[in-house]
């Protein structure tokens, strides 16, 4: 309903609001900056969610692109903060994700380990599922008076350098180096079958006095010296839906999809034919969807998700 | 001659190639890759080079090699048996600091690059951040908080070839560009540093990276940038049409001749293949056309029988 056109909820009659809620049986609901930062619930939240859940029959599952946690330390947090979804199987992020292509993936198997440019997180997810992996989390560094010619040499000119290595994967990395950089690229441009795997695209996390680079920055270096795209196991790729599809555990037409971000949440939910929801409680407030029309528009808006709860 | 067909000038005869050569009266070279790879000289391409000068062509190096300074690439040349002067090399590094020089730039570049950027800055009197390691130190908590110092002058972000490159510089360099004043200029973007039997990333990578977390486009100083040998053109120091580019990458060499109208030979020691040639001649992609080069040769040293054939008029 309201296809693409900002319809500020806040702006109909109730019973629009109602016939608007009768419209889908699932939702998938973003969670930095739609309902939480960090360990904080973003205030009604909860609540809305739980009273979908409980009072309105919904089905509720939490999508995120954070790879910074595993999919169990997402679940966690989820019940720290009161959210009642059943397991954690309804939760999809990004660890998850990339360990699931692995286990199913024909290439890769269980002689091959993986090499991580990225935090420690993945390598968490990675070790739960029994694959071996390196580099998680850890800084690689030029030593004083060491010369990059002489690193890759020294480094890159054994066959073991990428031996055995089934999968490179990138995530967010505050370590991202030059030497990661060239190592990464040693072993995609050694082995076509190795997989290039990101968490997730995000370009830029823009803060008042500073900008933080995403690992789309990270996985951008990677990509444009390998000459390789990564997959991107995070939104907008319609991949993340694949297991709730196959499974048939929801209709893409009556799901819909919850989120703050534009580019990355009504995407995703354009990309899988489903229901759009934009919060304003993340960089996007309406005024700013009417000044940029090359966004994408989102069915409908709420200033937060919150103020849903006097609809349930 | 030969526009675009990529006619390779062994298959010619001694008066075809002769009557080439007669076409031009300047040769602009790229170096990695048709002059020497990495540190070791390519056989016959000095003695080419240096008997293209004897006949009366005017030489010119021209590089995107940004981690040297210009008397740096003429030591390297003329240690290698170049008969070469700093008037003649064209670089990356002292063209980006020619442009904000051009511009009137009178705050402060933070660089992401190597001395061969900042000496040249130096050069002309433009001020600059210190380049070498900046290594995350801490949490990124602490790293907000305490380490990272934004300072406030800063005009332009330069990105040229480091390998320091890193989390702190990527913040920095994004931070300064979201003011829509700062300058960003990448020196060059070829992918893949060249090396013989590695594949190492180039400083495209880095323009890359800042490329997508500063969310701007840089302007790119180096080939296949015509602006680079604008001077010389302006200034009619050559004659595009009578001017050949050597290289041996055709997104960067033979492309920067297609920019500034240049006549183009590809040889066979660098990147690019006649293999890669095909591909493009097969190609439905109109860009593509634009990396297929005059001529060809397997190396530069193979034209040196015909330079030395005209230049003792067929008689020894």
């Amino acid at each position: 309903m309201f296809k693409a056109s900002g319809t500020n909820l806040l702006d109909l009659q109730a019973e629009q609001v109602s016939d608007w809620l009768k419209s889908f049986d699932t939702i998938i609901s973003d969670g930095d900056g739609t309902i939480w930062f960090d360990d904080t619930a973003i205030e009604g939240a909860v609540e809305v969610l739980n009273a979908l859940q409980s009072r309105a029959g919904k089905k509720i599952y939490l999508m995120t692109n954070n790879g910074l946690k595993t999919r169990h330390e997402i679940f966690q947090r989820a019940q720290k903060l009161g959210i009642q979804i059943p397991n954690e199987s309804h939760i999809i992020s990004p660890t998850q994700t990339i360990v699931d292509y692995l286990k199913q993936h024909k290439t890769f198997d269980r002689t091959k380990r993986v090499y991580v440019v990225g935090n420690a997180a993945i390598a968490r997810e990675l070790t739960d599922a029994g694959i071996e992996s390196f580099g998680a989390g850890k800084a690689e560094e030029l030593q004083p008076g060491d010369k990059w010619q002489e690193f890759v040499q020294r480094e890159f000119s054994t066959p073991a350098a990428a031996a055995n290595i089934g999968a490179v994967v990138v995530g967010w990395d505050e370590y991202f180096s030059y030497c990661k950089l060239a190592r990464a690229c040693h072993i995609l441009s050694s082995n076509p079958d190795c997989l290039f795997l990101v968490t997730n695209k995000d370009a830029v996390h823009k803060y008042p006095s500073l900008h933080i680079p995403g690992t789309g920055a990270f996985v951008a270096a990677i990509e444009t010296c390998a000459e390789r795209p990564a997959l991107e196991m995070g939104k907008p790729n319609p991949l993340v839906l694949e297991p709730l599809l196959s499974t048939a555990a929801l209709q893409p037409e009556r799901t819909l999809m919850i989120g703050d971000c534009c580019k990355v949440d009504v995407t995703f939910a354009r990309n899988c034919n489903m229901q759009s929801l934009l919060v304003g409680t993340g960089s996007y407030q309406l005024d700013q969807l009417r000044e940029n029309p090359q966004l994408p528009m989102p069915d409908v808006y709420l200033p937060k998700l919150g103020n849903l709860l006097p609809y349930i | 001659m030969y526009k675009q067909t990529c006619t390779n000038l062994l298959n010619l005869s001694k008066d075809e190639v002769k009557a080439w050569l007669d076409s031009f009266d300047s040769v602009i070279t790229d170096c990695d890759g048709v002059l020497w790879v990495y540190g070791e000289p390519i056989a016959g391409s000095a003695d080419a080079m240096n008997n293209l000068k004897t006949i009366g062509k005017s030489i010119y190096f021209c590089t995107n090699n940004s981690t040297k300074t210009r008397a740096e690439l003429l030591k390297k040349g003329v240690d290698m048996g170049y008969h070469i002067t700093e008037n003649g090399i064209i670089s990356t590094a002292h063209a980006t600091a020619a442009y904000l020089k051009a511009h009137n730039f009178s705050k402060k570049v933070y660089v992401i690059g190597s001395e061969g950027i900042t000496k040249e800055l130096d050069a002309v009197g433009i001020a600059h951040t210190t380049v070498g390691p900046d290594q995350m130190h801490g949490s990124l908590g602490e790293f907000m908080s305490k380490h990272l110092v934004l300072e406030k002058d800063i005009g332009a972000v330069v990105v040229g070839f480091d390998e320091h490159f890193s989390f702190p510089k990527m913040t920095k360099a994004a931070s300064y560009l979201s003011d829509p004043n700062c300058l960003f200029i990448a020196t060059n973007t070829d992918e893949r540093f060249p090396m013989p039997t590695l594949v190492v990333p180039g400083s495209g990578s880095f323009v890359r990276a800042i490329q997508t977390c500063a969310e701007r486009e840089p302007i790119v100083i180096g080939k296949p940038n015509p602006a680079i040998c604008a001077p010389l053109i302006n200034q009619k120091i050559i004659d595009p049409s009578r001017t050949l580019m050597v290289g041996d990458r055709a997104n960067t060499d033979v492309l920067l001749g297609y920019n500034c109208g240049f006549q183009t030979l590809l040889v066979g020691t660098g990147i690019h293949q006649l293999s890669d040639v095909a591909e493009w001649k097969q190609s439905k992609n109109p860009e593509d056309k634009k990396l297929i080069p005059d001529v060809y040769l397997p190396r530069l040293g193979d034209l040196l029988p015909f330079i030395v054939d005209k230049a003792t008029g067929g008689s020894y």
